[in-house]
């Protein structure tokens, strides 16, 4: 047998961050006291209506624009039924047949190579409540304030072969949200979910059956329950097995897959037109509109960062992810005194560690990108050592300033002048015969006492690897 | 004479004459409502707070405030129409004990327009049936002969009307539930165009079709009330912004009367034949230009409305699980037989049957053939209609083909759903429509001629039920 | 196609007494029987009138939540409650 291939597609849900729910006036947030965020509309009283919230469409159409999708200007509303004590209606206003975005496609950088994921859709719809299952009541409570919180749902073609692929293409996703600011993105709240579909194939031969994988709370859960089916499916087929068209429940605690509906007992959600809300109408003037706010996505940056500046992917995606970090790399190429791939050093490195143990951003802190370019270059001559350069940059994001003056003020400049160093050079060779002498019979580390003595001798300001290119020299012609 | 037998227009009258107060009215009528109750029916649940309401009325009068033409009149609401801290039941076990914690837009109006609500009305369960027969509190009794049915789905607001246990209703019409109770009581029901009047409020039957329709018992009564209702609401976003002004002259000359030659071509009583061809003479002889019209796909219409009525009720009522709000099943172990059972016991045998239909249309592998072929059928007769009124300003039909509904007897549901031939189309295509009594059959039971017009055009509708008034049809023939 | 009427029953979370089904079952099929009396008609995507969109400002239900919550059956730190779901 030849060796099979994994085939995955994704169903990505998405929390909105608009101040108020989809279809009524309440507030759109988090964390309150159960049923505290409800109304007669989405706790779904009888003789409620919904009304559409607008900004919930322009959210949608921004990603709508960002991967790339035909944007419908005529869409529609649909019920989809079910019962389920966190659904009040026992309807969810979703869209079926119409949704606001058709086709689209994300590039993404996997390893080395550029892949083109197919976006099937992306629809507007409410959320559901939250069940609570309390140790102290037999029984399920009802939370309702999460009911009515929109989402969009951004679903993929069957486009991705692995889950490095899958990883990839959630940051990337992840990214965008936030870019655009349509979406917090905070998983702990299960503001992002997704289900997963997952099939086997041999390369070169029809897709296989799907099953489909849900509850799935988190990215790093979904690469767990794409690992544990592609397994699981393999084992299945390598033992003459045939895979079912199977919904399964993924269990992230115990790391498996359980089966919740076969094709048998599959759902059927009967979907037909929400006859209470009208066509939802877009004009041009409002999609084109939407594109302009549109700014330069991670995932387009993270392909320009490897490829024009010799950056590498994770290092492409720790700057592109946050736009704070992005803005700061970008003017720094804009003025372009120093290489890229300093700036992208200190982001990478120092900056980062510092956003992170404070959880500020760049723009909380006192740090331009006119002085980390200065900083780099000032590296990149020798003007301040690398220890200097980190307490110059440590000095710029907390204090601000500039960077001449803080060298100065803290006799950081290094020296790097030639005539200096010769004369140095000289001096530390003339008393410190021993060690010349140590040096040229081949004790290599009679160097480090040289340079040491340079250092010492200069009052640590000499450029230490300068210096130590003299002395070599010197010691190679004095031979 | 009592004071509840006036109109309500007479008894505005009247009250700004000071010759009565809101007060007496409100308690003329409902000393009249609770002698007739036994025998009617009409009512699910009696307003206590409606004797206040009265008096805040006669404050204002005495105050020399102004006030709109309902205020102090008493009116009954159709108890699927959401009236804060008054029960409001859908004649259903499901929601016998529910109290809406807001009022319908609908409510609202009448309240800040100072009407008394006396009371709420029974009907059909969640609307659905045709002989307020189908309801948890018992069948509505037509007063003319006790031993007919009010007719339905509103069957006790045009059953109060007619005896005057109130001056003026509020129904409900989903597919010809106010013009056929009102047909049947003899007194005025009018079904607005779709978008007129907000939904917000009316508990949900089919959510396309729905409307909250004025039953008077006289053109001009049932049009105060209409005027009162059909205001803008943002909270119903099917609401139309279009709202004519409205003013009765009731001139027939010159307006061209549609008769839809599918229609007269279905069965019907002789007597409702006769009745309904007479008016439509009296007309003529008034200076209406009668014009018979075609409308191919009418016919069809009863099917396509059951089929798309049935699906949105199956979605409108899985709500109803015994969770937030509603009945819940004493019996119930696991989740699936609590939602079963509470639903199961909660609603009776008409609003099963319909959910059934409804779910099964929607179905996977059923959907193309039933739901999307209605929906196809119904654009189609949209169409059809607008071709018809290039023809004619106005279409005349009967209501119902039967002058009365005998109580008691067992009906097949084919027999009872076909028999709202003449009321669906309208409502599939959402047009204003009004049931006028103009005359009755052998036993003295009333018969209704209805009258049909284009999208929004509501202010023509009224105007020919008036002129047909004047000329000698409607209540006081 | 075969209509299972015990499958729909069990969509529409809905009991039919046993004892009562063949009668139901019979009735439920002449029902269905009358309403596909259809004419062909072409189709294509059904599309509501438009709307008004609302904005995106908070407004006060004007409901308060003991009000909201005053017709449950059973209410439990202030959440509505229900059987045991088997999924969670
Ligand atoms: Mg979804
Ligand atoms: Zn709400």
């Amino acid at each position: 047998m030849t060796e099979l291939e994994s085939v995955i597609g994704l169903e990505i849900h998405a929390e909105l961050k608009t101040n108020t729910k989809i279809f009524c006036g309440c507030k759109n947030t988090f964390g309150e006291a159960p049923n505290s965020q409800i109304c007669p509309v989405c706790m779904g009283l009888p003789g409620t209506l919904p009304r559409l919230n607008s900004k919930v469409c322009d959210f949608a159409v921004k990603m709508g624009h960002a991967l790339n999708c035909r944007i419908n200007k005529v869409s529609r509303m649909d019920r989809k039924n079910y019962f389920y004590p966190d659904l009040p209606k026992a309807y969810q206003i979703s869209q079926s047949d119409i949704p606001i975005c058709g086709k689209g496609s994300l590039d993404i950088l996997v390893g080395e190579k550029i892949r083109t994921i197919g976006i099937t859709r992306i629809h507007i719809e409410e959320d559901a409540g939250k069940l609570i299952h309390d140790a102290d009541y037999r029984g399920t409570l009802c939370d309702l304030n999460r009911c009515g919180v929109p989402l969009i749902e951004i679903v993929t073609e069957p486009d991705l072969r692995s889950t490095e692929e899958v990883r990839v293409f959630l940051e990337n996703i992840r990214s965008i949200l936030r870019y655009i600011g349509i979406s917090d993105c905070k998983m702990q709240e299960g503001s992002i979910r997704c289900d997963v579909n997952v099939s086997m194939h041999e390369k070169e031969t029809p897709l296989g059956i799907r099953c489909e994988l849900k509850n799935v709370n988190s990215f790093s859960a979904a690469v767990r329950g794409i690992e544990y089916e592609i397994k699981r499916q393999t084992a299945i087929i390598e033992n003459n097995g045939h895979i079912e068209r199977e919904t399964r429940r993924w269990d992230d605690k115990k790391g498996i897959s359980i089966l919740m509906r076969n094709k048998e007992n599959a759902q059927d959600y009967r979907f037909f037109p929400e006859p209470d809300l009208g066509t939802v109408i877009l004009s041009d003037e409002r999609i084109d509109s939407l594109k302009a706010e549109i700014p330069e996505l991670p995932n387009q940056k993270i392909i320009r960062y490897v490829s024009e500046y010799g950056l590498n992917c994770s290092e492409a995606f720790l700057i592109a992810d946050a736009p704070d970090k992005a803005e700061l790399f970008e003017q720094c190429i804009v003025k372009s005194e120093c290489l890229p791939r300093s700036a992208a050093n200190r982001i990478v490195g120092e900056i980062t560690k510092y956003l992170n143990d404070t959880g500020k951003s760049v723009w909380e802190t006192k740090l331009t990108a006119d002085e980390l370019s200065k900083l780099c270059a000032a590296a990149e001559k020798g003007i301040v050592s690398s220890s200097g350069a980190k307490t110059v940059l440590a000095e710029l994001i907390e204090n601000g300033g500039k960077v001449e003056e803080i060298i100065e003020r803290l006799g950081l400049a290094q020296n790097s002048d030639y005539e200096y160093l010769c004369k140095l050079a000289d001096d530390v060779i003339a008393n410190n015969q021993r060690s010349a002498e140590d040096f040229k019979n081949g004790k290599t580390n009679a160097l480090s006492h040289l340079i040491g003595q340079a250092m010492k001798l200069s009052k640590g300001k000499a450029d230490p690897q300068k210096v130590k290119e003299i002395i070599l020299n010197k010691l190679k012609t004095e031979e | 004479m009592k004071l509840c037998d006036h109109t309500a227009l007479e008894l505005a009258e009247m009250l700004r004459k000071r010759q009565c107060s809101a007060k007496e009215i409100y308690l003329d009528t409902l000393q009249r409502a609770k002698e007739k109750q036994d025998s009617i029916n009409a009512y699910i649940t009696f307003n206590d707070e409606a004797e206040k309401a009265a008096e805040a009325v006669d404050n204002m009068l005495a105050d020399g405030k102004e006030l709109t033409l309902i205020a102090g009149i008493p009116i009954a609401v159709k108890d699927n129409i959401s009236t804060k801290g008054l029960r409001t039941t859908c004649a259903s076990k499901m929601l016998s004990d529910y109290i809406s914690p807001y009022d319908a837009f609908a409510v609202e109006r009448l309240k800040s327009a100072g009407a008394v609500i006396i009371g709420k009305s029974n009907m059909d369960e969640f609307a659905m049936g045709s002989a307020s027969d189908t309801g948890y509190y018992g069948a509505v009794r037509n007063p003319v002969n006790t031993s007919y049915s009010a007719g339905g789905s509103s069957g006790g607001s045009a059953a109060s009307i007619s005896y005057g246990g109130a001056l003026l209703a509020l129904g409900s019409d989903t597919g010809g539930s106010v013009r056929q109770p009102a047909s049947l009581c003899g007194v005025v029901g009018f079904c607005p165009s779709y978008g007129a009047v907000s939904r917000y409020g009316l508990i949900a039957f089919a959510s396309s079709l729905d409307r909250i329709g004025a039953i008077g018992r006289t053109v001009s009564d049932t049009f105060i009330l209409h005027n009162i209702i059909n205001v803008a609401d943002p909270k119903d976003v099917t609401m139309s912004d279009i709202f004519c002004s409205f003013n009765l002259k009731g001139e027939l000359k010159g307006v061209k009367v549609g008769v839809v030659k599918e229609l007269f071509d279905c069965f019907m009583d002789d007597d409702v034949r006769s009745s309904v061809m007479a008016a439509i003479k009296l007309m003529e002889k008034n200076g209406a230009v009668i014009k018979e019209i075609s409308i191919p796909s009418i016919r069809s219409a009863v099917n396509a409305y059951y089929i798309i009525s049935s699906a949105e009720a199956s979605s409108n009522l899985a709500r109803y699980d015994g969770i937030r709000y509603g009945y819940r099943s004493d019996g119930s172990g696991s989740l699936a037989e609590m939602y079963r059972k509470s639903r199961s016991e909660g609603f009776g045998t008409e609003v099963k049957r319909r959910i059934m239909l409804g779910t099964f249309v929607l179905s996977e592998g059923f959907c193309d053939d039933y739901y999307k072929r209605a929906a196809a059928l119904r654009r189609r007769l949209c169409a059809e209609f607008n071709e018809a009124f290039e023809q004619c300003d106005i279409i005349a039909a009967p209501v119902y083909p039967q002058a009365g509904i005998k109580l008691g007897e067992s009906k097949d549901p084919i027999d009872v759903y076909s028999a709202d031939v003449f009321t669906v189309p309208s409502s599939m295509a959402g047009l204003p429509s009004i049931s006028i009594p103009c005359g009755k059959n052998k036993e003295g039971l009333p018969v209704g001629l209805q009258l049909i017009g284009n999208r929004f055009c509501d202010n023509m509708v009224f105007d020919a039920a008036y002129g047909y008034e004047l000329v000698g049809g409607g209540i006081n023939d | 196609m075969e209509i299972n009427v015990r499958k729909i029953s069990d969509l529409a979370a809905l009991e039919i007494d046993e004892d009562q089904f063949q009668s139901f079952e019979a009735q439920f099929m002449d029902i269905v029987n009358m309403v596909s009396e259809l004419p062909e008609c072409s189709d294509g995507d059904i599309l509501p009138e438009p709307m008004k969109l609302r904005d995106d400002t908070p407004e006060d239900g004007g409901v308060n939540q003991t009000e909201l919550m005053s017709n449950a059956h059973e209410v439990v730190g202030n959440c509505f409650t229900a059987p045991q779901t088997v999924e969670c």
